[in-house]
């Protein structure tokens, strides 16, 4: 186990760049061995987003992660630049919810959570339900607070909702981030669908029009401007006000209160939608996208910033 | 010595495991299945794990056995679980 001076300094750029950073073979969506996917999927139940560094496709950090953590195995994790283990370990902390804490993700629940469901909601879930003798009605909610239901086998420690006539059992891990969830039914043309709605669940990114921004400028509202663009493209052009969004910056950010607001433009409003949302899935609940981006504000507020 | 380890059979690898993890750490008790395909199960008592983390105390076990678990070759590919237990 040998390492040199540059794959350290790799490492220690990754460990601190990366609040959680995991060190696996293959990556999130395909792990190349059993251990891998374990830690995987358990960091998958508990938090949206994590980086993940393929030792299979680095070899100098395959080998240099062993000698920097002390460490023969792989996967290993590093949670706010700490060690906390490989698999076994792993498995151990999130059995005894330490993981939770590590990753301040909310403790399981202990305590059904509160769902409110439509009339007619529970007179279509009632009639699948007779068509599924022995099944049990699941809600899940995930990581990133998108919303499942389905029919499956109980599974042991699952919390139960008792609704007029059918019962709902919802996961610990989902029953956290469930409370408050109400579900309707909803008629499409491809028939009826439910809709659920989750009060927890990230704001959608609001749209903003280059002229509602130019209000904003000139009202000297607060705000945070953003441009997720390059480096190459701000020299080209660019709005006054609006900072780069470099990872420097980005983590000034995220420590930011969750209700600051924060406007992200790109060059036509792509890039920025996705930066916005990445946000907005980090709790901020005052977040906007300028639709049509730079181009945009060229064209109807400033002919003098070039269009390129 | 290299070319023994790479030889040997899962039991072999185990009771040259349980040497130098006893060699390692001094009066632990060591107990190595062989699982097959260079799979192992090892469950260490030793004083010298109190009061540490269990992240800790792996490290203690892995350093003593490193040397079977690196490069292609390596005679044992993974440690299923590692217990680590004070008297």
């Amino acid at each position: 186990m040998s390492l040199d001076q540059p794959t350290r300094d790799r490492i220690d750029t990754l460990i601190r760049q990366n609040d959680v950073m995991l060190f696996m073979k293959g990556n999130r969506g395909a792990p190349q061995c059993g251990f891998s996917a374990t830690v995987v999927g358990l960091l998958d139940r508990l938090i949206a987003d994590y980086e993940t560094c393929d030792v299979l496709s680095d070899p100098s950090i395959r080998e240099g992660i062993k000698a920097f953590s002390s460490w023969p195995t792989i996967p290993q994790l590093y949670v706010g630049g700490e060690f906390l283990g490989g698999c076994d370990i792993i498995q151990d902390l999130f059995a005894s919810g330490e993981l939770h804490e590590k990753l301040g993700v909310s403790a399981p629940a202990t305590a059904a959570p509160s769902i409110t469901v439509s009339e007619k909601a529970l007179a279509e879930l009632r009639s699948l339900a007779e068509q599924r003798p022995g099944q049990t009605l699941h809600l899940t909610v995930d990581a990133r607070l998108q919303s499942g239901l389905y029919f499956g086998p109980e599974e042991p420690g699952d919390l139960s909702v008792a609704l007029e006539g059918l019962t709902l059992a919802v996961d610990p891990l989902s029953a956290s981030r469930a409370d408050g969830v109400t579900i309707d039914v909803v008629e499409t043309d491809r028939g009826v669908g439910f809709a659920i709605d989750n009060p927890n669940a990230p704001k959608a990114v609001n749209q903003l029009t280059v002229r509602e921004l130019k209000e904003l400028i000139d009202r000297g509202d607060p705000f945070v401007f953003l441009d997720v663009r390059t480096p190459e493209e701000r020299e080209t052009a660019r709005i006054p006000g609006a900072r780069l969004l470099d990872e420097a910056v980005a983590a000034e950010i995220d420590a930011l209160p969750r209700d600051t607001k924060l406007v992200f433009h790109c060059h036509h409003g792509g890039r920025s939608q996705a930066a916005a949302e990445h946000f907005s899935a980090r709790g901020f609940g005052n977040v906007h996208n300028v639709v049509g981006g730079i181009d945009a504000w060229s064209v109807e507020i400033d002919p003098s910033v070039p269009r390129y | 010595m290299a070319l023994q380890i790479l030889s040997a059979g899962g039991d072999e690898v185990a009771g040259d495991l349980r040497k130098a993890i006893a060699a390692h750490i001094d009066g632990a008790e060591v107990e190595v299945e062989a699982r097959g395909a260079g799979h192992f199960v090892v469950r260490v008592v030793s004083q010298a794990f109190a009061g540490k983390s269990p992240v800790q105390c792996q490290q203690l076990v892995y350093a003593a056995i490193a040397p079977f678990m690196s490069g292609d070759t390596a005679p044992v590919h993974a440690i299923d679980k590692m217990e680590t237990l004070t008297p």
